[in-house]
């Protein structure tokens, strides 16, 4: 086996390699400017136009707007999260576990970000959610305060250090709209292996 | 799947068979199309796509050239959460080490997410002889695993197949008829794959980019199989080329801002994965392990020298989707597990030893469309050309030379520009006036080269007027309104 040394070794220094100047452009500019706009109202028509359902709720209509999503659905999961508090399921994630969350219908999980400017949430590891809590299901909910919504992925990404101060998860995915291939006749189908229905609630 | 040869028969030969293969030649045509339209529109939803095109190309220059300290600072944070690293001179090298740690981890049940990086090693022919069970779990791998073939586009692999030719294969691996409804394929596929995910000990995957600051790596899909390959199985392997690296998140969302605009027309992919070593403490899921392949396989030679700029490239596929000469004859013709553009200059490249390699450098028009929509603006008509230049025979014939230096001569001057390509037009329109067979008998009397090159090719008519004609008829109209 080639050690890290031995393999290392065999690529130019640094300075020996011919570098390109070309003036640096902000990264900020890599989206569209959405200075001013409602960063809310935005990310709901970009995850609608995605094909993802939007909800806007306060914190006590939280449990009654998830149960009607939801309804005629079971099994439910829905995770142990204090913004999920009071919405009911037959299924608790984390503790029903991977077995318990392929089971289910339709999972109900919190997300820590939303962004306005391509339409996604974004959600961590954490034992709130897992990597599997939210992924087995073919419908899955996302709960989050609508003060998380920022513009851009960058926002996230460039201050992951005050985010997440203890360290990053193992794993940060940013789910836009619903799992869907073109691999077909490029006809785009829904619902792959993740969730091909997706709903966002906004919590004012 | 069986091994794919890289390099076997010729181009010429390859591509004679697919355009004579009408299904194939529409699903080529009509998924490129498609690609190459929600480019353009994703792309025109940037406040300015050229300036962070040319940042883009800056910062993958900036990266490459220093890429052995990216390489070390990122694998010192990788490990440093927990994260292996196996450093792979060749492909040989990289299959040894996976299929230790399949056989350490006592795995029978590999999942597969879609990667050029494991076509190129040929990972699975090594698995499966191992007694493995390999899946590919991708909806176009999976298509084209069944089938026994290589893949034919960089992100969209079964382009090449119809709903009934999936139909096909499908209905012969369920033992009963799917299809050829696309909703009932992909809700087959969805089962069958569902199994092998809650079954599988290993997961493996390709890296779209490795971010050097964080030690962590991405991945982007649209269906959920990557999730699913790296939260579910015990252990998950991941491969990459070694310059996939970014510098850091700001130059991560730099490329992610360009690739699934480029490649598919969307803002993002559906999931953008980023991992960041195996489950962490307080966790409740995910991989035990995880193991990153670092995969030289040629690229250092490339590194540093003029072609540099071709390891830029972050594998969205629309110099395939542009291209001419893919456009007709689709991936299979070009023989390697890169196809398009891309593929004639790293083919010869990442493969100096094979002689056979290098003809893909031909297989091109010279066009340039390429160079227009590449991310990062690699210029690879120009790398094209350099390697054509590398590899020309140094012993062409006298007339030869003499006819290549009256036409350099000629060309490099106004008049002398003039005088030649009004001779020609004179020619072609001599040419159209005469029975097509006597002109496919000058074609067999010219000689040597001469003829090869005209007995290819149809003469294209008569001309009309020239565009410096058309220019100053168009502004005496002007002038005269």
């Amino acid at each position: 086996m080639s050690g890290r040394a031995e393999f290392l070794r065999r690529l130019p220094a640094p300075s020996a390699v011919p570098s390109l100047v070309v003036p640096p452009v902000g990264y900020l500019d890599a989206g569209a400017p959405i200075e001013g706009a409602d960063l809310v109202a935005l990310f709901e028509r970009r995850w609608r136009g995605l094909g993802g359902e939007a909800h806007r709720v306060t914190a006590d209509e939280v449990p009654a707007r998830v149960a009607a999503i939801v309804a005629g659905r079971s099994p439910v999961l829905v995770a142990d999260d204090p913004l999920l508090r009071g919405v009911s399921g037959e299924l608790r994630w984390p503790d029903c576990g991977v077995a318990g969350a392929e089971r289910a219908r339709v999972a109900v999980v919190t997300a820590v970000a939303a962004l306005a400017a391509t339409g996604g949430v974004v959600l961590d590891s954490r034992a709130a959610r897992g990597r599997s809590g939210a992924l087995l299901a073919p419908e899955a909910v996302f709960v989050l305060p609508e003060s998380t919504v920022v513009g851009h992925l960058g926002e996230v990404l460039r201050h992951t250090g005050e985010r997440w101060p203890g360290g990053m998860p193992s794993q940060l995915v940013v789910v836009s709209g619903p799992s869907r291939s073109a691999d077909i006749e490029h006809t785009l189908t829904r619902g792959v292996h993740g969730p091909g229905e997706v709903h966002a609630v906004l919590v004012r | 799947m069986a091994g794919f040869s890289l390099v076997d028969g010729d181009f010429a030969a390859r591509s004679t068979a697919a355009v004579a293969d009408a299904p194939l030649v529409r699903a080529v045509r009509h998924g490129t199309e498609q690609m190459s339209r929600a480019r353009l529109v994703a792309l025109d939803r940037l406040a300015d796509p050229d300036a962070v095109r040319d940042a883009a190309r800056a910062a993958r220059t900036r990266t490459l050239s220093g890429l052995r300290d990216h390489l070390a600072a990122w694998a010192d944070a990788f490990e440093a959460r927990g994260g292996r690293v196996c450093w792979a001179t060749d492909a040989a090298q990289a299959r040894a080490y996976i299929l230790d740690v399949v056989r350490g981890a006592g795995a029978r049940r590999v999942v597969k997410g879609k990667s050029m990086a494991t076509e190129e090693i040929e990972l699975n022919a090594a698995l499966e002889a191992d007694g493995v069970e390999v899946m590919e779990t991708d909806l176009g791998e999976f298509i084209i695993q069944l089938a026994g073939e290589p893949p034919s586009h960089i992100i969209a692999p079964a382009l090449h197949k119809n709903r009934f030719d999936v139909a096909e294969l499908l209905s012969a691996d369920a033992g009963t008829p799917v299809g050829p409804e696309i909703s009932d394929e992909v809700a087959y596929a969805r089962r069958r794959l569902r199994e092998s995910f809650l079954r599988a000990d290993v997961g493996i995957t390709g890296v779209n980019f490795a971010v050097a600051s964080a030690g962590a790596v991405t991945l982007v899909e649209n269906e959920g199989n990557g999730r699913l390959c790296t939260s579910l199985p015990r252990v998950h392997i991941a491969v990459m080329g070694m310059e996939r690296v970014v510098a850091d998140w700001a130059e991560l969302d730099l490329m992610l801002a360009l690739l699934a605009r480029s490649a598919s027309g969307q803002d993002l992919s559906v999931y953008t994965n980023i991992l960041s070593g195996p489950r962490q403490p307080g966790e409740v899921d995910g991989p035990e392990e995880m193991h990153v392949v670092v995969l030289d396989n040629g690229r250092s030679s490339v590194l540093g020298g003029q072609f540099q700029e071709a390891l830029a490239c972050i594998r969205c596929g629309a110099c395939l989707n542009t291209c001419p000469v893919y456009r007709q004859v689709g991936g299979h013709a070009y023989g390697s597990v890169y196809a398009g553009p891309i593929g004639a200059v790293i083919t010869p490249l990442l493969h100096e030893s094979q002689p056979r390699a290098r003809e893909l450098a031909e297989a091109s028009s010279l066009c340039g469309a390429c160079h227009d929509v590449c991310p990062v603006r690699i210029p690879l008509h120009d790398l094209l050309v350099r390697l054509r230049e590398r590899d020309a025979p140094r012993d062409a014939s006298w007339p030869r030379r003499a006819g290549f230096r009256v036409w350099s001569a000629l060309w490099s001057t106004g008049v002398g520009y003039r005088a030649s390509t009004g001779l020609v037009r004179l020619a072609l329109r001599l040419g159209a006036r005469m029975p097509g067979r006597v002109v496919a008998r000058l074609a067999t009397v010219a000689p040597g080269w001469l003829g090869g090159w005209l007995g290819g090719r149809r003469p294209p008519g008569s001309p009309g007027p020239g565009l410096r004609a058309r220019l100053r008829r168009r502004s005496f109209m002007e002038e005269s309104r």
